[in-house]
């Protein structure tokens, strides 16, 4: 293959390759499959026997088509910025593809691929993406070269045009001939240095830039992730009930969360946790749609930039650490944790902190505990989350490193909160009863109260099932002592009298999903069981609200962290339970029926995308998380390693200098005598050892060089046979002229000399390459020559 | 075939390096802009790139030594080969190897400069330890010394970026002859009988051709010639005389200072006046003709002798070596010969010399009428403004001249 058609193919290929990288970063199967069969055929279409390229004016005519393309859908249809230019990039380059490419339309494309890829760099966060642009930059840099070749190649020809001599042929060596091998294996040495080169200093590179926390708040940035926004991800702020089957939802992770105790990692399959997205304490009857009431959003707070929410806990009790990376990005919603609840109830969301650089602008929601980011959470954000360890309050053995199987119930949960707020505050820091404070003042007592849909049946059930556990509710008391009990004892009713169903049908049309759910279904999927918690809550005085988010159960050993899928996607309640206690997590839904959708499956098939998903996952956390925290531990780390290796020379040097300083006290003439001996030696061998190397590289004394790198190997073979007895050729005779002189005087090497010398010609001058099937043909040769010059009864022939 | 040292090495931004360089700020500005981490490492991978060439360039080349050889003359308008032996002494090789001829601005205020552009080649691999072949081609413009001051060995391996560049002075010279036409052989063959019909007997005494006559045997004769029927006739020896053929004498007389300074193309018609002079003294030589050339009143050479191409070879030197009046002064890389007399003017030029003459001039072929010499012969005028119609046919049609 001559270079020309190897710098051609590697250049289709690498605008294929931004293209399908493009594609896989947006999430556009289709748009790979339309693109790639269309880019594949542009070198059948164009390079083959019948090839034809597209004539410029069609060419400009799909370019001015698509710049009015772009200009509607970013100004007219306000689509996102980045995916809308890798569009029109992608027109372009195939465009490209279909015509008549001169080094001009080359570089062209070239450049346009590398904008394609910036932009799908932004948008892609996987490994897979990883992978394609790591492939892409060892492309791009065969390619540059080869086209950086060519470029030469091309420019000495018009230099020779402009001088008057391209009648006269071109110089050597021309582009499109096939380069030696030599050159090739040098070309690919020199590929290889250059990856390893770029390697290194990418590494330094990427550690040694600083990043910054003004970036995300950009909004072009935002808009460029709005992508992620427009797409399903199991999660959304709003909740919108009444259309039938939710569905099981897919298996693509959208996030990691790896818990910390104490610095110990937290993890079981048998104990899911709940990950908190957006609170919903508004709904609409009309629309049967949970979302967020235009009150919530008053009291939202920013949080101060070094990321404490509260006053961090007594360093006796401790505290959780989660540590999260989206995977993917998605709005605004920052996701925290709470445990799974027992029956009786859970804490609630109560965060301490969170560090994070990724969005660095963050409000916390005193009324909801909604932390939400200033813009679009971007794809592969990672933060660090904190709450209070309550373990200690109800005994939790200070050597028990296991999850905690079963959380602090509601009472346990009452007696922290007690403890919370009879702590000071200390300035700029929110505590418990500073918060209560502010909600009052911006909060009336309407806020998650109330239910529309069928209020009385719904108020005469709830009333009948606390009636049944021998409780009372006042529905105008404002709040109760027992109110956490009540609230405990309705979801404990729905669970366990209701059916986990996820393929249930539409209510009728008009008719309330929810009191569709609590009086004729009674099975429903998680949606139904917390609005139904949250109706009947509401129908008897209690505050609640519908928590949507994700029950993360899926733990991978082989990381230490929990996998969250699409399909783990879950709803449960939250209830107010009064003063001293807040607001507590309760799950209505059956928790058996649930685990074994949300179980992971097993399987070798399963195990390998396991440990796919945890390369995922260390790439997106290590390297597409990168931040100017991570950023620090590394150099902190490498500054670590440097003191580490400065003190083991310190250590090394220390006993090596005294033993000197001892030696010389003690100064023995034959030993010294001995070493010096042995160093020679050593230098010696070392000497001799590079000598050989060095001749085995060096032409040999009266060895033309130019011919050391040209003359093919056969034919030096078949020079040192015909040396060996004496047939030298001398400086001024063609190959072809010792041939014939040879042959005159010795006929018996007639039909072997002349073939091996046209073999070298064609080889040497005629840009032939030999075979295997030529390469077995001159081995033969050689062999058939060295029998006729060592003839057993024949003197060998004499010298000419 | 000259070997050069190595004077200068320079760095500089090569052709890609500016579109490098905004592709680097582009990819940075958005890393900066996005903060995403993808992009870092895009820009770590092109400081990474630009860090490798700047590597390569420092590295690699180091070892490159030149040497070329140049022929010594050669004609405008054909190939000039100059052949360059690459050596790389280092273990690095050298990839993309461009070797380019430094050459002097052109000086010349008139005229096409000496060559259309520096030489240039290239070669795809030098391997370390290893040296290659490589030749440039270049056709002359205009006829004098090409004077070559140096070889540039040059590489922006790997991307473009870096352009590292050798360069090696040792100054050479080309002498580059006048374009040489094919003339009408009608043309040719007129002179050449004019020459024949003009000067009667071609023959002389002293040859190897027809029987002249017997003379007695002098001293140094050789034995070949002696009749010995004769001298045993006789009591001394008889020597045969044989003749001796002499071809027909064409003198050509180079006229330049009869050019009109306000003609528009001063430089083209004196060019096209030495092509004219040149062509016809080689084409007369290689007819069979004696030849010899005049510039002004002054013989140049002494008449060539049949088969003997030396004294064609000065007289072409000679006119490649001519100044011209239109030039400015004189040819920078070719002074005025010391012998060079003052041209004359026409009509004074007469053939001297016994034989046929011609005088070439920078006028018309026709503006005057064909004199006739003092000794006899026929003065033909051969002019550069109509000396295409002088030409072959298959030159006039474009051919190859």
């Amino acid at each position: 293959m001559s270079l020309t058609t190897l710098f051609e193919r590697l250049a289709v290929a690498q605008v294929l390759l931004s293209i399908a990288a493009f594609c896989f970063a947006t999430h556009n199967p289709g748009l790979l499959l339309l693109a790639g069969t269309v880019g594949v055929a542009s070198w059948y279409l164009t390079h083959g026997p019948r090839g034809r390229t597209l004539p410029m004016r069609w060419l400009n005519l799909g370019a001015a088509v698509a710049t009015l393309w772009i200009v509607w859908r970013v100004y007219y249809l306000n689509a996102n910025l980045l995916v809308a230019m890798g569009h029109f990039t992608l027109v372009l380059q195939l465009l490209l593809l279909y015509a008549r490419k001169s080094s001009r339309e080359y570089a062209q494309l070239l450049v346009i691929s590398v904008l394609q890829m910036v932009g799908a760099s932004v948008l892609g966060v996987s490994m897979a993406y990883a992978v394609l642009l790591l492939a892409y930059c060892s492309l791009g840099m065969a390619t540059l070269m080869l086209f950086h070749l060519r470029t030469v190649d091309q420019r000495v020809a018009a230099e020779h045009a402009a001088a008057g001599v391209a009648g006269g042929g071109a110089p050597r060596p021309r582009f499109n001939h096939n380069a030696s091998r030599g050159a090739r294996r040098a070309l690919r040495r020199v590929g290889v240095s250059a990856l390893m080169v770029t390697a290194a200093v990418t590494a330094v590179v990427f550690v040694g830039l600083p990043r910054t926390d003004k970036a995300r708040s950009n909004a072009a940035f935002r808009n460029g992730l709005q992508i992620n926004a427009t797409r399903s991800t199991g999660f959304s702020p709003e909740v919108k009930l009444g259309n039938g089957p939710l569905g099981s939802g897919s298996q693509e992770p959208v996030l990691h969360l790896r818990i910390h105790d104490e610095g110990m990692n937290l993890g079981s399959v048998d104990v899911p946790w709940l990950v908190r997205g957006m609170a919903l304490d508004d709904y609409d009857p009309k629309d049967f749609l949970w979302r967020r009431s235009a009150l919530s959003h008053r009291a939202a707070e920013p949080v101060p930039p070094h990321g404490i929410i509260h006053r961090p806990t007594d360093i006796r009790r401790g505290h959780y650490s989660a540590q999260i990376t989206v995977r993917r990005g998605g709005p605004s919603v920052v996701f925290g944790v709470v445990a799974h609840p027992t029956a009786e109830g859970g804490p609630g969301f109560r965060p301490e902190k969170i560090i994070r650089t990724s969005f660095p602008q963050v409000t916390y929601n005193t009324l909801d505990q909604q932390l939400s980011s200033h813009a679009t959470v971007p794809a592969g954000a990672s933060y660090q989350l904190d709450w209070p360890r309550t373990t200690a309050l109800f005994n939790r053995p200070a050597n028990d490193r296991h999850p905690p199987v079963n959380p602090p119930g509601i009472a346990a949960w009452a007696r922290w909160q007690a403890f919370t707020t009879q702590v000071r505050t200390p300035d700029g820091v929110h505590t418990h009863a500073f918060r209560n404070h502010r909600l009052a003042l911006v909060t009336p007592n309407t806020y998650a109260r109330g239910w529309t849909p069928r209020i009385d049946e719904v108020r005469d059930t709830a009333m009948q099932i606390i009636g049944a556990a021998g409780l009372q509710r006042d529905p105008a008391a404002t709040h109760a002592p027992n109110d956490a009990r009540v609230a405990a004892v309705l979801s404990q009713h729905l669970s366990s009298q209701y059916t986990y169903n996820l393929n249930n049908p539409a209510p009728p049309t008009g008719q309330d999903p929810v009191t569709h759910f609590l009086f004729q279904t009674r099975s429903g999927h998680c949606e139904l069981f917390a609005a139904g918690l949250v109706a009947m809550c509401r129908s008897v005085g209690i505050p609640a609200r519908m928590i949507v988010g994700f029950r993360a159960s899926e733990y991978s050993d082989l990381g230490g962290y929990y996998v969250v899928r699409q399909s783990h996607a879950h709803a449960w309640a939250e209830v107010d339970a009064g003063p001293g206690i807040g607001w507590i997590t309760l799950d209505a839904t059956p928790a058996a029926p649930v685990a074994a959708h949300h179980a992971a499956t097993r399987g070798v098939s399963a195990s390998v995308v396991r440990l796919w998903e945890y390369l995922e996952f260390n790439w997106i956390r290590k390297v597409v998380a990168f931040d100017q925290r991570t950023r620090n531990a590394a150099l902190n780390t490498l500054n670590k390693a440097g003191a580490w290796v400065k003190n083991l020379s310190v250590q090394t040097t220390q006993p090596v200098s005294a033993g000197l300083s001892n030696a010389a006290s003690r100064f023995n003439p034959v030993a010294f005598a001995a070493a010096v001996a042995t160093m020679g030696i050593g230098v010696l061998l070392l000497a001799l050892l590079a000598r050989t190397r060095l001749r085995s590289h060096t032409p040999r004394r009266g060895q033309d060089p130019s011919n050391a790198g040209t003359t093919p190997a056969f034919y030096a073979r078949m020079q040192t046979l015909l040396s060996q007895h004496g047939l030298n050729r001398h400086p001024s005779q063609t190959p072809r002229a010792f041939t014939q002189q040879i042959i005159h005087d010795h006929p018996v090497l007639d039909p072997t000399l002349p073939a091996l010398t046209e073999t070298y010609y064609a080889v040497r001058y005629g840009g032939q390459s030999l075979d295997p099937e030529a390469q077995q043909a001159v081995e033969a040769q050689l062999q058939a020559l060295q029998r006729a010059l060592t003839p057993a009864d024949a003197a060998p022939p004499t010298a000419i | 075939m000259a070997s050069m040292d190595l004077a200068r090495v320079q760095y500089r931004l090569g052709s890609g390096g500016l579109v490098y360089a905004l592709v680097l700020t582009l990819v940075a500005s958005a890393a900066f802009f996005s903060q995403s981490n993808l992009l870092f490492a895009a820009v770590g991978l092109m400081v990474g790139g630009l860090v490798f060439a700047v590597l390569w360039a420092w590295t690699s080349m180091r070892g490159l030594r030149v040497q070329r050889s140049t022929p010594a003359k050669v004609s405008v308008g054909d190939t000039l080969a100059l052949r360059y032996r690459v050596d790389n002494h280092g273990r690095i090789p050298a990839f993309a190897v461009v070797v380019r001829e430094r050459l002097e601005p052109h000086g010349s205020p008139s005229g096409p400069p000496p060559l259309g552009g520096a030489p240039v080649t290239w070669a795809l691999h030098v391997g370390g330890r290893r040296g290659i072949r490589m030749q440039s081609r270049c056709r002359p413009r205009r006829r004098g010394v090409l004077a070559l001051h140096g070889v540039a060995v040059s590489s922006t391996f790997p991307f473009g970026i870096i352009c590292k560049t050798l360069s090696f002075e040792r100054p050479s010279t080309v002498l580059v002859l006048p374009r040489l036409y094919r003339l009408d052989p009608d043309l040719v063959g007129r002179l050449a009988r004019g020459a024949q019909g003009n000067e009667g007997s071609s023959s002389g005494v002293g040859g190897d051709d027809e029987f002249y006559g017997l003379r007695p045997y002098r001293s140094g004769d050789r034995l070949r010639a002696i009749d010995w029927k004769r001298s045993a006739r006789g009591r001394d020896w008889v020597v045969r005389e044989r003749t001796r053929h002499r071809p027909p004498h064409l003198s050509v007389r180079l006229d330049l200072a009869t050019c009109d300074d306000d003609a528009s193309e001063p430089f083209m018609l004196e060019e096209r006046a030495i092509s004219l002079a040149g062509s016809l003294l080689s084409d007369a030589h290689r007819a069979g003709l004696r030849v010899d050339l005049h510039i002004g009143s002054q013989r140049v050479t002494a008449p060539t002798a049949p088969g003997h191409a030396k004294q064609l070879a000065a007289m072409l030197e000679t006119l490649a070596r001519l100044p011209t009046s239109s030039s400015g002064q004189a040819h920078k890389a070719a002074p005025m010969p010391a012998s060079a007399p003052a041209l004359p003017a026409l009509p004074t030029a007469r053939g001297s010399h016994g034989g046929n003459e011609v005088v070439v001039w920078t006028g018309p072929s026709s503006a005057l009428p064909p004199p006739r010499g003092d000794h006899g012969g026929v003065v033909t005028l051969l002019g550069a403004e109509d000396f295409t119609r002088h030409l072959a046919a298959t030159t006039r049609a474009g051919g190859k001249p």
